[in-house]
């Protein structure tokens, strides 16, 4: 059952009485994008009959739908004695943040449930330090601004492209304050050098760091590199 | 003989141990030069030149030679210092952060037809991911001539001292260099905002040589002339 269904008013897939064994559908718990990676992860479990096989097809949908708009790809899960399973799915494909994941599960006689209930592709915050290299600029006195600038260029040294948003986290930020900050995070100042867009392998972007220190001591920070978005409420 | 026939191969060696000094060297020097001829004309004085060194690797900056064009000179008035600067307009200026993080000299200055000063520069580069040192140099107008430039202010109070704007949209300054070693220190300069006071900033030959290039230097000398005086006479 790989076709396409979508934009049908009556949600794409519907048993009447026992059609197809009443074959219960899969719930997703999550659908996850790792900006690092550029691969999105589906999380679930099916509650069917039990000790058997189902196979399990995922499909990405436009946002506001739900049916089975683009087939992603499928994997065997099998049920435990109790009827329960559960299952991760990593679609081959890149899915963007945004789309909805639906779900069917089919019984080894070919009986197909209707489409689950979707979950919405979220993007993860990550720790993606390891994968970026920092050369930094030495610290210059802005004598209008009486603020010291800094010159940071940042470059993929990963295997594979990161998808921004990417932050700099500035760690332990000793005698001064990060005028430019876009925001806190955890407590801790943050800048974001990637607003959209993808950070290439072996790619760079450079950016200008500002720091109010008026008693002219030594400023000192460590750092992490995050991607994906920073939750507001930090 | 095989040692008079291996002479000139030993004579390479030290020309090649030389070549590993010079790109060793302890220390760069460039020349500065500014068109400072509308400077009096287009902005409101007093003016002071503001020179900086910001970090903590231990390098040392030293100015020299200053000269200030047609009707130019130093001062009035003394150098303000800051940290581990030292020095006035009219003999050297010099700087050390070994003990500073940050290093400051301002002293009024009479703007002529154009200044230029000689500048030299320790090359000790940072730790691996480390902040390298920055040296920068910004003009002060409306220098506020007996407390000197004030850092604590921001802004100043009407009509402070302020810097010159340059095309340097982040940090105003007509040059600065960040201290990464003998091969990555370069100078970046940047003419006014408004276009009316140039800059260049020449690199000259270092003129503190390794130890081991100049011990590089003898030992090659000395083979070369042992070979020429030992080596047989070719037939006429």
């Amino acid at each position: 059952m790989s076709n396409s269904i979508h934009d049908n008013p009556s949600g794409g897939i519907l048993l009447y009485g026992a059609g197809n064994n009443n074959q219960p559908a899969p719930s997703l718990t999550a659908a996850t994008f790792n900006p690092a990676t550029g691969q999105a992860t589906i999380t679930g479990s099916l509650q069917a009959v039990a000790n058997t096989a189902f196979l399990v097809q995922f499909f990405s949908n436009p946002a506001g739908t739900s049916q089975g708009a683009t087939y992603l790809g499928s994997l065997s899960v099998t049920t435990d004695g109790s009827g329960n399973a559960t299952f991760s799915f990593t679609p081959p494909s890149s899915v963007a943040a945004g789309l909805n994941i639906t779900a069917t599960a089919t019984d080894p006689n070919g009986n197909t449930s209707q489409f689950s209930a979707p979950a919405t592709v979220n993007t993860a915050t990550v720790d993606v330090t390891s994968d970026l290299s920092v050369t930094f600029g030495g610290f210059v006195y802005n004598r209008t601004t009486r603020q010291f600038t800094q010159t940071l260029t940042i470059a993929n040294i990963s295997g594979s492209a990161i998808s921004g948003p990417i932050e700099l986290v500035f760690l332990n930020l000793k005698n001064a304050t990060l005028v430019n900050q876009s925001g806190t995070y955890q407590g801790s100042p943050y800048i974001t050098i990637l607003s959209s867009g993808s950070l290439g392998v072996g790619q760079s972007v450079s950016i200008t760091v500002v720091f109010n220190d008026p008693t002219l001591a030594a400023i000192r920070y460590t750092f992490e590199f995050l991607a994906g978005p920073i939750p507001t409420q930090d | 003989m095989n040692l008079l026939r291996r002479i000139p191969w030993i004579g390479l060696l030290g020309l090649v141990l030389i070549l590993f000094g010079q790109s060793a060297r302890a220390d760069l020097s460039w020349t500065v030069s500014l068109d400072t001829s509308r400077l009096a004309a287009d902005y409101t004085g007093p003016f002071a030149l503001d020179f900086e060194l910001v970090g903590s690797n231990g390098n040392t900056v030293t100015l020299s030679n200053f000269s200030f064009g047609s009707s130019g000179n130093a001062g009035p008035g003394s150098a303000f210092l800051t940290g581990g600067a030292s020095g006035n307009l009219g003999t050297s200026v010099s700087f050390n952060d070994s003990a500073s993080f940050f290093s400051d000299f301002n002293q009024q200055f009479t703007p002529g037809t154009a200044l230029t000063f000689t500048m030299n520069s320790t090359l000790i580069a940072p730790p691996s991911g480390g902040t390298p040192d920055n040296f920068s140099m910004a003009i002060l107008s409306h220098y506020e001539t007996t407390n000197g430039y004030n850092f604590i202010s921001n802004p100043p109070p009407p009509p402070g001292d302020t810097s010159i704007p340059t095309t340097d949209t982040a940090a105003g300054t007509f040059f600065n260099f960040n201290i990464n070693g003998a091969v990555s220190t370069t100078v970046s300069s940047f003419p006014s905002a408004s276009g009316d006071v140039s800059i260049t900033v020449t690199p000259t030959t270092s003129v503190v040589p390794e130890p081991s290039t100049a011990v590089a230097v003898l030992f090659t000398l000395a083979v070369l002339g042992v070979w020429r005086c030992r080596r047989p006479r070719g037939k006429a």
